[in-house]
Parts: C-alpha cells; sequence; structure tokens
C-alpha cells in the first residue's frame, strides 16, 4: 500500500516534471491578467477621479459665478444707498428707491430671489412682509454676520426661512456709511448648474452643501429620504475631512449598498460641490475587459487539461510498451544496435563483459572483435564470416529478419552458452539491425545431456535388436546342432538297428543332444520370463550352508573326472536364513557350470563363501573363481546383457545358450544382492556376489514381537569398546560427527581423519598399538581407503599387518568388498553405522583376531 | 521424543526411532545432525552433477548422500539413493536421472519435516 502510494507520488512528481512548462506559462498568464486587471483598474480610476474632481471644480465656479451675480447686484444696492445717504436724498425718497431696486431685482432674477433691505431700522421689501414690523431682524443670522464683515458681502448657510417655509441662502451686505444692510433670499434650487460641454454620466449623482455640511442642492438618482440623503453627505464629509479620500480607490458606500467613487471642490465661500459616482459604472469597460480575459483563460486551461488527459493516457501507453520491452529485453544479456552501412554499433543494453571490453558507441569492427574474444577460433571465424556487415547487407537484401546461432563463450567467469541473433525489422533505419545475444546455457546443457541420452539409449536398443537378432542366428544355429546330431544318429540306427551295443551307444548320443535342446528351450524361456519379471521368489526359511554344499557337491564328480582340483570353502556363522533355495541353487549352478565349461584340465574352480555382518541382516559373500580361459576385456561390459554371446566362445566348441549370466544376474538383482565380475583372457575369471538375507531367527523373532509386543529387549552386551582409541577416516563432515559422536558417547576414543592420507599419516604418527583399530571410509579425496589401507598395511611397524581395518561404506557391492578384501581390510560395515555391528565386528576381530595374537607375542 | 515430532519426521522419511536408536536415544543430537544435513552442500552438488551430465560427480555425491542419509536413517531418502548408486554404477544415467524428481521430492518432504521439527 506504502509502495502504491509512493509510485503514485513519483507519477506525479514526474507529470508535473512534464508539464512543468504549462503550468508555468499558465500562471504567467494569470498573474499578467491580475497585474494586467489592477493596473487598468487603477489607470482607470485615475482617471476618472482626474475628470470628476474637474468636473467638481467646474461645478464650483458654476456655483461661485452664480453667487457673484448675486454678490454684485446686493453691492450694486449698498452702493446706491451709500451714494443717495451722501447726496443727501430724504428719507422717503430713499425708501422709494430701496422699495423700487428691490423690486427691480426681483424682476430682473426672474422672481428667484427675495431681496429686502434694512433701512433705518425697518425692513423694506419688494413684497411688504406680513408681520414686518414684528420680526426680530436684529437676530437673524444674515444681520449679525453682514454687520460682523462690515461692508463684506456674507453668505449665510441654509436655512429653513420663517416666511416661505423653505429652505434659503441669505446674501447680505452692509452699507459702508450707514447701518442700511442689504440682503436677498435665493433659493438653492434654482442654482443653475449645468456647466457648458459636460454632461455628468448616468448613475452620477452632484451635491453641494454649505459650509456646515448642510445639503444645498443635490442632483441624484438615489430614491431617499432627505435625512438619509443627509446622513450620507455627512459621512462623505466626515472622510473627506479625515483625508480618506484623496486616494483614487477610496469609496464609500452609499444607502443603497453601491460603492461610489467621490470627487468634489470647494468654493470660495466655504461650500463644497461633491460628485459620486459608482464604482460599478467607472469600471465596466475593465469589467468587460476581463470577462473576455478570463473567458480566454478558461477556454486555454480547458485546452490544457485535455492536452494533459490526452498525455497521460499517451504516457500510459508509452510506459506499457516501455515496461513490455523491458521484461523483453531483460531476457536478454545484451543487445546491440548496428548500423552496417557506417560499420557502427551502439551498445542499448550490455553485459559486465561488454561494458568492459567496449564503449557505448564505436565502430564495428571493434565489436566484432570483442565478441570474437570469446569464441574458439573456428567458431570466431564462422562469426566473422556471418556477421561481416557484407553478410548482413545479404541478409536484409534476402529479408532475412532473423538470424543466428549458439556459441560456446569462454567468459572470464567461464564458460557459458551463448545464443547470438540479429533481427532486422521496419521500425528499424534502412541500414540497421539489432544483434541480441541471451544466455542458454542451462538449456543448452541440457540440449546436450538429452541428445547424449537419447543417442545411449538409441545406441542400446540398437544394440539390443543387433544381438537379439544375432542370438536368434546362433540359436538357430545351435538348435539345429542337437536336432542334426539327433537325425543323425537316427538314420545311424536304423542302419545297425541289429547291433544291440550300437543301439544302446546310439540312445546315449540321443538322449545327450535331447538334453542339451531342453536345456537351451528352458534356458530361453527362463529368460524371457525373468526379463518380463514374472520371477517371484518364494521367501522359505532354509540352511544357507547345505545349500551350498549340496550344490557344490553336484559338480565334484566332474570335477574329478575333468581332472580339476575344485575348492571350497564356507565360512558362516547364521546358516538359517529365508529366501528362495530353488533360484539360490539355479544361480550357484549356472556360476559353478560356467566356471567347469570355460576351464580345461588342471585349471582350479574355487566356491568360497562367507558372512559380512551380523544378524538380525547379515550379507553373504559368494566367490566363484576359475583360472580358466577368461573374457576379453571388451567382452566383460556385454557379459549381463541377454543374447550376447562372446564368438571366442564358439572358438571352443563349447555348447550353450549364452543366458546362463544374465539370468545369474537378473536372480541376483531380484535377490537385492549384487554382482560383480573380475576376469582376464586367459587368467581366469572372478565372479563376487553379495547377497543380503535375514536370517530365519529373526524373521521369527519379528513375528513373535508382531503377536507379543511386550518381548524381552536383546541380550545385553558383554563386550565393551570403553577406553579404546580409533582412528576414524571420512570425508564427510556430517558423517564424520554422527560417528565420532557414537563412538565417543561408547566410551571411544576417536581420532579423526579427513582423508586417507591423513588417516596413513595419523596412524604412522601414533606409537606402535597406540591405535586399537582404524574405520576406513572407502570413498575419499586425496586418497581413497583402499589405498590407504594398502599403505598401512605396506608400513614397516609391527601393529601394521595386524591392526584392523573395517571398512565403511554405504555401498555393499560385491566388487567393493572384493576390492576391501584385496587392500588387506579385515571387515566390512555398511553405512549407517550400526553401533552393535561394529562391536560385535570389533570383538571379533580384537578378542580373536591376530592384533591380539600379535600383542600376545 | 514425543508422538508429535516422530510422527512429524515420519511424514518427512525419516525413521526417528531408529536414528535415536543410533544416537544413543539423544534427541538434541539427532536434531543438531538433521539440522547439519540441511546445511550440507552435497545435495546441491548432486543436482549440479546431474544437471551437468557429470556422471561421476553425481555417483560421488549421491554415494556421500546415501551415507548421511543411511546415518542419520532417513529410510525414503537413503532407498533413493541407493537405487541412484545402484544405477549409475551399472552405468544407467539416464535412469538414474530419472530418479532426481522423486529425491528432489523426497528431499523437500524431509526439509519441511526438520524445519517444523525445529518450529515445534
Amino acid at each position: 500500500m506504502k509502495c502504491k502510494k509512493c509510485s503514485r507520488r513519483q507519477k506525479f512528481l514526474h507529470l508535473l516534471k512534464k508539464l512543468r512548462y504549462y503550468i508555468f506559462a499558465t500562471l504567467v498568464l494569470l498573474v499578467a491578467g491580475i497585474v494586467f486587471f489592477f493596473f487598468l483598474r487603477r489607470v482607470l480610476l485615475e482617471s476618472y477621479q482626474h475628470t470628476e474632481t474637474n468636473l467638481a471644480q467646474s461645478y464650483a465656479l458654476e456655483v461661485e459665478g452664480g453667487l457673484n451675480t448675486y454678490e454684485t447686484l446686493i453691492s450694486y444696492g449698498t452702493h446706491m444707498i451709500d451714494a443717495r445717504d451722501q447726496e443727501g436724498d430724504t428719507e422717503e425718497k430713499l425708501r422709494n428707491r430701496i422699495q423700487q431696486y428691490c423690486l427691480r431685482i426681483q424682476t430682473v432674477m426672474d422672481d428667484q430671489v427675495d431681496p429686502y433691505v434694512v433701512y433705518d431700522g425697518k425692513i423694506i421689501a419688494a413684497n411688504p412682509w406680513e408681520g414686518d414690523a414684528d420680526y426680530d431682524y436684529t437676530s437673524a443670522v444674515w444681520y449679525q454676520k453682514a454687520l460682523e464683515a462690515d461692508g463684506q458681502v456674507v453668505f449665510t448657510d441654509v436655512y429653513t426661512d420663517a416666511i416661505y417655509n423653505r429652505t434659503v441662502v441669505t446674501v447680505a451686505q452692509k452699507c459702508a456709511d450707514s447701518d442700511a444692510v442689504v440682503a436677498m433670499d435665493i433659493f438653492p434650487e434654482n442654482l443653475a448648474i449645468q456647466p457648458e460641454g459636460t454632461s455628468p454620466s448616468e448613475g452620477t449623482s452632484i451635491f453641494i452643501c454649505d459650509s456646515s455640511g448642510r445639503t444645498v442642492y443635490s442632483r441624484t438618482d438615489l430614491d431617499v429620504t432627505e435625512e438619509q440623503l443627509q446622513s450620507y453627505i455627512d459621512r462623505i464629509l466626515a472622510a473627506v475631512e479625515k483625508g480618506r479620500l484623496a486616494r483614487y480607490d477610496a469609496f464609500v458606500t452609499g444607502v443603497d449598498g453601491v460603492r461610489r467613487g467621490i470627487y468634489y471642490a470647494d468654493t470660495n465661500n466655504g461650500w463644497k460641490v461633491i460628485i459620486t459616482v459608482p464604482v460599478d459604472r467607472m469600471l465596466t469597460q475593465l469589467t468587460q475587459f476581463m470577462a473576455f480575459y478570463f473567458a480566454i483563460m478558461c477556454a486555454w486551461i480547458a485546452g490544457f487539461v485535455v492536452t494533459v488527459g490526452h498525455n497521460l493516457r499517451l504516457d500510459s501507453l508509452v510506459e506499457r510498451s516501455d515496461e513490455t520491452v523491458q521484461v523483453l529485453s531483460n531476457s536478454y544479456e545484451g543487445l546491440f544496435r548496428i548500423n552496417f552501412r557506417e560499420d557502427t554499433y551502439e551498445i542499448i543494453k550490455g553485459s559486465i563483459y561488454a561494458w568492459g571490453q567496449l564503449s557505448r558507441e564505436g565502430s564495428y569492427a571493434d565489436f566484432i572483435q570483442a565478441v570474437t574474444r570469446l569464441m574458439d577460433r573456428d567458431t570466431a571465424n564462422e562469426f566473422c564470416k556471418s556477421f561481416s556487415t557484407d553478410s548482413l547487407q545479404n541478409l536484409q537484401a534476402q529479408h532475412i529478419r532473423d538470424y543466428g546461432g549458439d556459441f560456446l563463450g569462454r567468459y572470464p567467469s567461464g564458460d557459458r552458452w551463448i545464443n547470438i541473433r540479429v533481427l532486422f525489422d521496419a521500425a528499424l533505419g534502412e541500414d540497421e539491425a539489432v544483434l541480441c545475444f541471451r544466455e542458454v546455457d542451462q538449456k543448452k546443457r541440457r540440449e546436450i545431456q538429452e541428445r547424449k541420452l537419447l543417442e545411449e539409449t538409441l545406441a542400446i536398443s540398437r544394440r539390443n535388436e543387433k544381438s537379439k537378432l544375432a542370438f536368434f542366428n546362433n540359436m538357430s544355429h545351435d538348435m539345429r546342432t542337437p536336432l542334426n546330431a539327433i537325425l543323425g544318429v537316427l538314420d545311424l540306427l536304423r542302419q545297425h538297428a541289429g547291433e544291440p551295443d550300437r543301439v544302446l551307444d546310439y540312445a546315449d548320443k540321443i538322449a545327450y543332444s535331447g538334453r542339451q535342446l531342453l536345456d537351451l528351450v528352458n534356458d530361453i524361456l527362463e529368460m524371457s520370463r525373468l526379463e518380463q519379471g514374472k520371477v517371484t521368489l518364494n521367501h522359505q526359511a532354509f540352511d544357507l550352508e547345505n545349500c551350498i554344499r549340496a550344490c557344490a557337491d553336484s559338480f565334484t564328480p566332474q570335477a574329478r573326472r575333468e581332472n580339476k582340483p575344485f575348492e571350497i570353502h564356507c565360512d558362516i556363522r547364521d546358516t538359517r536364513v529365508m529366501g528362495d533355495v530353488t533360484r539360490m541353487t539355479q544361480m550357484l549352478n549356472n556360476l559353478l557350470s560356467n566356471a567347469f565349461k570355460f576351464t580345461s584340465e588342471g585349471d582350479t574352480v574355487s566356491l568360497s563363501v562367507r558372512q559380512m555382518g551380523n544378524p538380525p541382516a547379515p550379507q553373504y559373500q559368494i566367490v566363484v573363481r576359475d583360472t580358466g580361459i577368461g573374457m576379453s576385456e571388451e567382452f566383460l561390459p556385454h557379459l549381463f546383457e541377454p543374447y550376447v554371446r562372446e564368438t571366442r566362445f564358439f572358438s571352443r566348441q563349447v555348447v550353450g545358450t549364452g543366458l546362463g549370466m544374465p539370468i545369474v544376474k537378473s536372480l541376483v538383482t531380484q535377490m537385492s544382492g549384487q554382482i560383480y565380475v573380475d576376469s582376464k583372457l586367459g587368467e581366469g575369471t572372478t565372479f563376487t556376489i553379495t547377497l543380503p538375507f535375514i536370517t530365519a531367527q529373526a524373521e521369527e523373532e519379528r513375528r513373535e514381537q508382531k503377536e507379543k509386543p511386550a518381548a524381552p529387549a536383546r541380550a545385553a552386551k558383554t563386550f565393551s569398546l570403553k577406553g579404546k582409541k580409533i582412528l576414524l577416516a571420512e570425508d564427510n563432515v556430517l558423517n564424520m560427527e554422527i560417528a565420532s559422536e557414537i563412538l565417543s558417547m561408547n566410551g571411544v576414543e576417536v581420532l579423526q581423519a579427513w582423508n586417507g592420507r591423513e588417516a596413513v599419516d595419523l596412524f604412522l604418527g601414533s606409537a606402535p598399538f597406540a591405535i586399537d583399530a582404524i574405520l576406513m571410509d572407502m570413498q575419499m579425496p586425496v586418497m581413497d581407503g583402499c589405498e590407504a589401507a594398502r599403505k598401512i598395511r605396506a608400513a614397516d611397524r609391527p601393529d601394521a599387518p595386524v591392526i584392523p581395518i573395517v571398512a565403511v561404506t554405504a555401498n555393499a557391492f560385491a566388487e567393493d568388498i572384493a576390492a576391501t578384501t584385496a587392500a588387506g581390510m579385515n571387515a566390512h560395515i555398511s553405512k549407517p553405522i550400526d553401533f552393535r555391528t561394529l562391536c560385535y565386528t570389533l570383538e571379533h576381530l580384537l578378542d580373536k583376531g591376530p592384533a591380539q595374537e600379535a600383542k600376545n607375542l | 521424543m514425543d508422538q508429535e515430532k516422530m510422527e512429524i519426521l515420519a511424514a518427512g522419511g525419516i525413521d526417528a526411532a531408529d536414528a535415536l536408536d543410533r544416537m544413543m536415544g539423544s534427541e538434541a543430537l539427532l536434531v543438531r545432525f538433521l539440522g547439519r544435513f540441511l546445511e550440507d552442500a552435497t545435495y546441491q552438488a548432486l543436482c549440479q552433477a546431474v544437471e551437468a551430465g557429470d556422471w561421476e560427480k553425481a555417483l560421488m555425491a549421491s554415494h556421500t548422500l546415501k551415507g548421511m542419509c543411511g546415518n542419520l536413517s532417513m529410510t525414503e531418502l537413503y532407498d533413493l539413493f541407493t537405487r541412484q548408486v545402484a544405477l549409475l554404477r551399472a552405468g544407467q544415467p539416464a535412469e538414474a536421472a530419472a530418479l532426481m524428481p522423486a529425491i528432489e521430492a523426497a528431499y523437500g518432504r524431509a526439509a519441511d519435516a526438520i524445519g517444523r521439527l525445529t518450529a515445534v
């Protein structure tokens, strides 16, 4: 799971790496878009600030202009009163003039103003006021302001007029020479503000407020009450006061929640002209542009995503194919691209050897040289020829796509079979090919081995076929011989029917030939039954010694008759064994008749039998030796093959089927024994047979034990190996340990020798009689057991000829045992070492053996 | 040695009772030697020799193994190696090589049993 995560993460990183330029470009575009947006916004807003402020100023000028008119009219009034006063106009006259002045102004100003004059404590107006007399003008703001200003024109803030009950602004001036004050109520809604050439855009509001912040004039789309408007204006003014609106992007949120840019200008009478423009309105174009931009951006990103998806799919396809190629190339040790027109190679994948010999690219000749260094001379020559550039061009011209073969590579690390192929493909360049090397070592070796086995089997079957054919040829001859004899003698019998002596002689001859024929037929039948595995052994208790002696005795008359000394030795302790007495007899008969058959007068025939091992399963060695004609070395391996007979046999005119030995061999094998033959032409033949038998007593005990599980334990040993020193020669570590351990546990002092040489050295290095016995493994490196035994026996020291040497081997082959005896070893025990057997054997050798005698001397 | 272990070994073709008899009844010794058997490289040498068709080496190895198996009462393997040695001695390498799958299987079973024994 974790790994999966890792690989996913890796994949993601890989993807990021691949797409870094796309991602970077997208980011740049986005950032550029944002920066551009803010830049444009600033430019736009600043330009708005500029123009709107200008607009406000032009409005302010307009307002000032309008007010100037009133100022001029007022000043005209005060000058007129002062001038008339000086000229000494009567009060009455002056009053009339003032009355006229007021009326004129009202007329001139289209009734948009209400002029009046305070003269001599009385108010003179164009339209006489109701309750004029009660009006306390002295407490009015305009009056006090005018007195304070002393000759300057003053403007009041907007206030609600007591008479008209409407918002008015009063303009007033005190006369220079008298206390008369000329004043004029003006109505703000009449301030005609419409600067030339400029018209406020939609959504734009214009406000004018007096120095106290009261709204004098408003032109707005806002649908709000006066109070709400006033509070809005108050907020704007407060912001202006604090200087918060100097920035281009300072906005005030209106009553309706719309943000607006605020622009303003002051008039010289302390009023303010305020223009508000909704931000959205100002940025309409920018918004449109940005929308356009984002549409493009979205299209770009969508395209990008599609491309990435497509790429990813392609990538995964490529990855899969890469993996496949990787897997394929893993089965090759080396892959090279060859350009045979330009004579170059390139390593795609190289073995350690290749990298040691070649650079990544180079000339094809170098490559060939490096490869041929691995080959035998003949192979190298052939390789050079087959893989020359000309040859490759030829191959390509012939449209051969796959060409190559196997060779035995002499690598520094050892020999290996290598398959080399050259592949042409349309996918490659026209002059290119791929050379691949693959180790086929195991495959090749197996192939060779299989071929060898096949050849062997074929040869064997051919030989069998041939020998069978030869056998039938021989057999027809062999059968014809006694038949011809019988027929011939029968002819003679007819001719001499009246002569009883001759008739008897002929009858004997016919009987002899008949028996011969019968033997022949019997042997053939026996062999075929054995070959078909139809013979089963009859396991019964019998006395081996009796069987052997009975069999041998049947040959004694023949031996005496043919004047051949016949010796019989039988040294067996346990004579009652389980086995097939008939087959045993048949086997011995065959061996002995064979011996007598191939010996001449005066030759010796001997039969010796000895017991090896102890109950319950001892082995018996049967040796049949003769000093007869022997067999050729070439024939020996075929001795046990049925239907083969050495031609030499015929030269002696010996009658036989050639099936005797194969039958013996079959029987021995069936009895789980082994047979070994040693023969020399002209010197004689020795057959050594070892047969394992279970003693009859052991068999009985086993049966008893089966019936009564709680059988009494085996008799206690009387002989002890305690304190004995035994030299143990064994090359296998485990076997050595086991044997040493078992011996040690029984109180034996063990001297270890790991091969025959060490055993000999240890023996020679010890004091005479210090070592009680030697256990010798047969098969050892440096020096085998037999050789070591011979060396020990040949040593010049008193214990050398007498020290018991026991062969220990896993094989109880007859030939092995014969060899141990020949090497001077006293006994043989088989692996696994059975301690009781060992004890028994050593007891036999040490107590009664010659060592004891030698010691006693 | 308890019944369970005996059975495990028996399943691996090892006659534990016989082996213990040889080891003077020392279970520790038997277990140690069985472990050592698996460490021994002779089996691998046999496989290689057979693979390479080197019958002489194969005979040596098979012979050694036969001895070891005999010592440890690995009866199943012992019987197989005995047959193999006989075949090799008789010059029948094809038949001897044909025993390899059976030997391999028996070796596997024995190794498995020994492994399980030490795990018990």
